[in-house]
């Protein structure tokens, strides 16, 4: 399959690229390009111009410092997960990554082209949301910050506007200690069909102080299960409390049938693994 | 058979270049001059043609021409079947190489266009404008058969391709019988996935009229005998060529409408053409596999003897007939469902019918996966019924060694066999009861995991012509080989089967290599080019060793002979007093004097001395038509857990006991068996076409169309016991296709097995989590276990 023709462009700076795409309504940011290239050789997309900033470097740093995690938006996942001083703050990161695609895929897609693309199934959508991650986007008015929980508007669709570009993804430290992903892989795509990201952190008494409890894959968005970390919240973390915080977690999703897997089965398969990986996180080390 | 070659786990020939990226496939053809074509194709399941606008796409630069089916009508044949089973009252309806009136699946062919470069193709066939008049459609064959349905050919009334019958008079057995189970199993449609997409160039000689067709096909005399009537190409004036292919499992056996056109623009034009098709294509237009309905009834005795089997199938056979399509669900389907048991009376009705499909086609196995996982399924449901142990009802009604060769109720004569045996080794080697014990504490824990067993039996080696005739199939089954040995000594072998995957560059060097004593170095395997070999068949049906290696072990033999009369003349000893052993002749019982194969080899080449009556030249030729098709057999077990949160199944151990005769080469045979256990592992589990109300096939990628992966997989644990097959010349039989065949029962009896607590006792393939879920659910729902 080949698109149809376009023309190329690489981008040396952020400016640049936000003139490029003003000025050519049909234009299309190219990042790792393992989202956008399949897209435009089904020719379900079809942009004019192809804006490549893949080569500007202020968008490739991973920082960590005291008080906040900055990612450029062109952060490779191999450049992420292989970051020791982000693996000691953010450890869910790499183990998201992980189960993301194959090796090829993870040496070329990016933090930010995930982010943009708002694949309802991407699995660090469920990592932001948990992070309480901001996206720093830029445009003709300057720079914005657009919360997680804004981010992912509609399915394929996040909440930065045509002319603007995505240029990092921060959350401020510390996280929750204890975290973890789980995923139950979609058997044809490997995409996501449920994808839980939990941060846990506990007081002395081993009570739940903070949980953070995001979920991809199933619903109509990723989401927040805002009712499991009400019902976690100050507890301790008996199999009782967790199965009925899944339970009430699940809920908060809004699943619809498609194909073999019904709403009901989505439903059911978020609770379990909602549930899941809350043992999981609870019984990890910090 | 002396030398350990035969036997060895000689490295593959072939991987030298394949595995280093220098393979050459059809699609690496590069011609001076070539030109490409595109196929623009149905987005409607029904739809009539009302106007075609090509005007755009032929003003566009880079296009050459576009072609539509009127232009096109007359002057190709209709794409034919090349099977027609005897009393079947098969409706052979038109297939034209591009619609012209009516297009009948998405997919369907309704222009040609031919461009200057590979990247105008598409922006060719979206200039294209055509009105359609859509029609209702039908994609599902049992609701194609009921009154009112829409109609796909004016031919084919209530849609329905073909009805066949076949076997003896059950009613007695079922009126008398103690125990009757009923079961109706929806045998899903599949997509074949070969690695390599089909291909096709073509390139037209206008001096001389020939036209060479490279192609991804598995069988090029196939296509070259299908292709001259249908472009009324003289035979001797075409050349099919298939160079490395890709992969097919069936589904580059067919003779499809590209490839006929490809060679038409190729022709009309003067000049090469190149066609490859993207993989979105392939789901759509290349055939699928299986789709049956299968209502199935056996009749038994409550101490496990089962007396009865009556099947009647409902086959989709897609749009059009496929190549071999009608074959499949009845011949290589209907006189087998009996499976490896001596079950006195069977019977099998098999309605083939026409729905806005793909067509469907021969898929790993063709026909017996079906048999198979009906029988293996129904024996499982009847064990149960008489709360008898599955292995104890396969023991009682398996056929015994004894017994061969058996003549099951159909007429078929099984070759030979150990069946019990194959069952024994599967049980030891999984340790069937500690498994059994380790179930039951599990349930006790909530846990549940499955044992299912498949004892198979399966019918390859395609086969005795006159059984083809007698059939229906419009071709010959026997197999052509040469053998040459050059004045030096080397070796080039010339088959008519026609590999592409399957590793017999390495084992039919093996083969040759055993019987001359020369090494497997210096031997090379050539097939797949009808130019350079005289005619041949092909391969599929597990065919390629059983019947070509037959007819390679013959035309060595004849070599032998030939050279043994130059040795005896050299070493001046009559004829019968001569041994070959490990590439020598030797006077009998007498070791000191010799002469090598070599030297023979060039004595008849030179000629300056031959005995009388010896002509020069060192090669002969063998078509071998085998006396029966092979049977191999075996035992596979399954072992699963079911995860009854979530409805996943995972497979935790996989042992496959197979027969196929003596193994040529062990890493061969196992790659075999593992490629087609990870294909009805799919089956069983994973893969399952779909179409949805309006005939769009929603499972037309691999985001939606799950293949298996490595990861769903254990380590397969593969044995083997051997049975000669007592009428080929190597005894082989074939081992393509068994894993296929055997494993999808074994995958779904495990799943079924392990749901036993819940009361389920059936599932629709695939058995996917939201299926398994959905039925743990309802059971928990009304009290089955929690
Ligand atoms: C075989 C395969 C398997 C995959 N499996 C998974 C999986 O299991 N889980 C998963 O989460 N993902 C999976 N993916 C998707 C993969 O993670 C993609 O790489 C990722 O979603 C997009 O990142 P990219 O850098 O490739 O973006 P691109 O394809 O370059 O861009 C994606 C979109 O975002 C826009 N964009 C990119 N960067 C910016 C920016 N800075 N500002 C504004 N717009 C921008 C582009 O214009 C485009 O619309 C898979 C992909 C493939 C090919």
């Amino acid at each position: 399959m080949i698109p149809q023709s376009f023309r190329y462009h690489r981008a040396e700076t952020v400016d640049e690229a936000l003139r490029l795409l003003r000025q050519e309504p049909d234009a299309k940011i190219l990042a790792g390009g393992h989202s956008l290239l399949p897209l435009m050789k089904l020719r379900l997309a079809r942009p004019r111009l192809v804006i490549d900033i893949g080569r500007i470097a202020e968008l490739s740093r991973v920082e960590v410092s005291r008080d906040r995690v900055v990612l450029g938006a062109m952060a490779r996942y191999y450049q992420v997960a292989s970051h020791e001083a982000l693996a000691q703050v953010a450890p869910i990161m790499r183990e998201a990554i992980a189960v993301i695609a194959d090796p090829q895929v993870r040496h070329r897609g990016t933090v930010g082209g995930s982010a943009v693309h708002a694949d309802p199934t991407a699995d660090l959508a469920a990592v932001f949301l948990a992070t309480d991650a901001e996206f720093v986007v830029r445009g003709s008015q300057g720079e914005r910050r657009i919360a997680a929980q804004e981010w992912y508007v509609a399915p394929m669709m996040a909440a930065l506007g045509a002319d603007e570009m995505l240029c990092r993804i921060e959350w401020p430290l510390p996280l929750p200690a204890q975290q973890g992903y789980l995923k139950f892989p979609h058997p044809a795509s490997g995409y996501a069909l449920a994808g839980v990201a939990v941060l846990l952190s506990r007081a002395a008494d081993g009570r739940v102080d903070a949980v953070h409890v995001a979920v991809t894959g199933a619903g109509d968005l990723p989401f927040r299960a805002e009712s499991a970390e009400k019902a976690l919240a100050g507890q301790w973390l008996e199999p009782r409390v967790i199965a009925a915080a899944a339970e009430q977690g699940a809920a908060d999703g809004q699943y619809r049938d498609d194909g073999p897997y019904s709403a009901a089965y989505r439903q059911n398969l978020v609770r379990v693994m909602i549930q899941r990986a809350l043992l999981k996180v609870s019984e990890s080390s910090t | 058979m002396s030398q350990a070659i035969f036997g060895e786990r000689v490295q593959r020939k072939e991987d030298v270049r394949l595995v280093r990226g220098r393979g050459q496939y059809t699609d690496d053809i590069q011609l001076p001059g070539m030109l490409y074509a595109g196929i623009l194709r149905s987005p409607h399941a029904h739809a009539r043609i009302k106007r075609i606008d090509t005007s755009a796409a032929e003003q566009m630069d880079g296009v050459v021409k576009v072609y539509t089916g009127r232009d096109l009508k007359g002057r190709i044949g209709s794409i034919p079947t090349a099977w027609i089973p005897p009393d079947s009252d098969l409706k052979a309806v038109e297939h034209p190489a591009l619609a012209y009136d009516t297009v009948r699946y998405v997919g369907d062919g309704v222009a040609l266009v031919i461009v200057t470069e590979r990247a105008l193709v598409e922006d060719a066939l979206e200039a294209i404008r055509v009105e359609y008049e859509p029609l209702p459609s039908v994609t599902d064959q049992m609701a194609a058969i009921q009154a009112g349905a829409p109609l796909l050919h004016e031919g084919a009334p209530s849609n329905i391709a073909l009805h066949w019958k076949v076997g003896t008079d059950t009613e007695a057995a079922f009126q008398g019988a103690p125990v009757v189970v009923r079961q109706t199993f929806r045998q899903q449609r599949l997509i074949p996935n070969p690695m390599e997409p089909r291909a096709t160039v073509a390139q037209y000689d206008t001096v001389t009229g020939e036209l060479t067709v490279w192609a991804t096909t598995q069988n090029p005399h196939i296509h070259r005998f299908l292709m001259a009537n249908i472009l009324g190409i003289p035979e001797h004036k075409l050349r099919v060529v298939a160079q490395d292919v890709g992969g097919g499992f069936g589904s580059k056996i067919a003779c499809y409408p590209d490839e006929v056109l490809v060679s038409y623009a190729a022709r009309d034009l003067g000049r090469p053409v190149k066609w490859t098709e993207s993989r979105s294509e392939h789901f759509l237009v290349t055939t699928h596999g299986r789709d049956h309905v299968d209502e199935v009834e056996l009749a038994g005795t409550q101490d496990g003897r089962i007396l009865a089997i009556r099947v009647r199938a409902y086959a989709n056979l897609g749009a059009y007939l496929s190549t071999a399509g009608p074959g499949v669900p009845t011949i290589l389907f209907g006189l087998i469902v009996n499976g490896a048991y001596d079950i006195p009376q069977a019977s099998s009705e098999v309605y083939g019918i026409f729905t806005n499909t793909t067509p469907v086609d021969a898929y790993r196995g063709a026909g017996r996966p079906e048999a198979t996982y009906l029988i293996e399924r129904i024996v499982d449901r009847y064990a149960q019924e008489i709360g008898m142990d599955p292995v104890e009802v396969r023991r009682r009604n398996l056929v015994k060694k004894e017994q061969f060769p058996f003549t099951n109720p159909f007429g078929l004569t099984y070759d030979s066999g150990n069946y019990h045996q194959a069952l024994d080794l599967a049980l030891k080697t999984v340790d069937y009861e500690a498994l059994r014990r380790e179930q039951e504490a599990l349930r006790q824990q909530g846990k549940y995991i499955g044992i299912g067993l498949s004892t198979y039996v399966e019918m390859c080696g395609l086969g005795p012509s006159q059984v083809a005739g007698a059939v229906g199939f419009q071709g010959g089954l026997w197999e052509s080989a040469l053998v040459r040995i050059h004045p030096t000594g080397k070796v080039t072998v010339f088959t008519g089967a026609s590999p592409h995957g399957q590793g017999e560059e390495t084992t039919f060097a093996q083969i040759v290599a055993e019987r001359l004593g020369v090494s497997v170095e210096d031997i090379d395997v050539v097939h797949g080019d009808t130019d350079r070999i005289s005619m041949g068949w092909g391969t599929y049906g597990s065919r390629t060793t059983a019947v070509g290696g037959g007819a390679l072990a013959l035309a060595v033999d004849r070599v032998v002979a030939k050279a043994k009369r130059i040795a005896a003349h050299m070493l001046e000893v009559p004829e019968e007093a001569v041994e070959f052993q490990s590439g020598r002749f030797y006077p009998e019982g007498n070791r000191d004097r010799s002469v090598s194969l070599q030297e023979v080899t060039l004595q008849a080449y030179l000629a300056w001395n031959l005995p009388a009556g010896v002509e020069p030249g060192l090669e002969a030729s063998a078509f071998y038509d085998p006396t029966n098709f092979t049977y191999p057999f075996g035992t596979h077990v399954a072992v699963v857990s079911v995860d009854a949160d979530t409805g996943e199944v995972r497979l935790l151990r996989y042992v496959a006991v197979d027969d196929c005769g003596p193994v040529i080469n062990p890493m061969i045979v196992e790659g075999q068996v593992h490629g087609g256990i990870a294909q009805g592992v799919g089956q069983a589990l994973y893969e399952g076409a779909r179409y949805d109300d309006d005939g769009q096939l929603v499972t037309g990628s691999f985001l939606d169309y799950a293949m298996p992966r490595a990861r769903f997989l254990p380590r397969l644990e593969t044995l083997n016991t051997v049975t000669p097959s007592p009428h080929n010349p190597l005894g082989v039989k074939g081992v393509g296709e068994t894993g296929t065949i055997a494993s999808t029962p074994a995958v779904v009896n495990a799943v079924i097995d392990a749901l036993t607590p819940f009361g389920i006792t059936d599932l629709p393939m695939p058995l996917t989590p939201p299926t398994v879920w959905s039925a743990i659910h309802a059971a928990r729902q009304t009290g089955g276990a929690s």
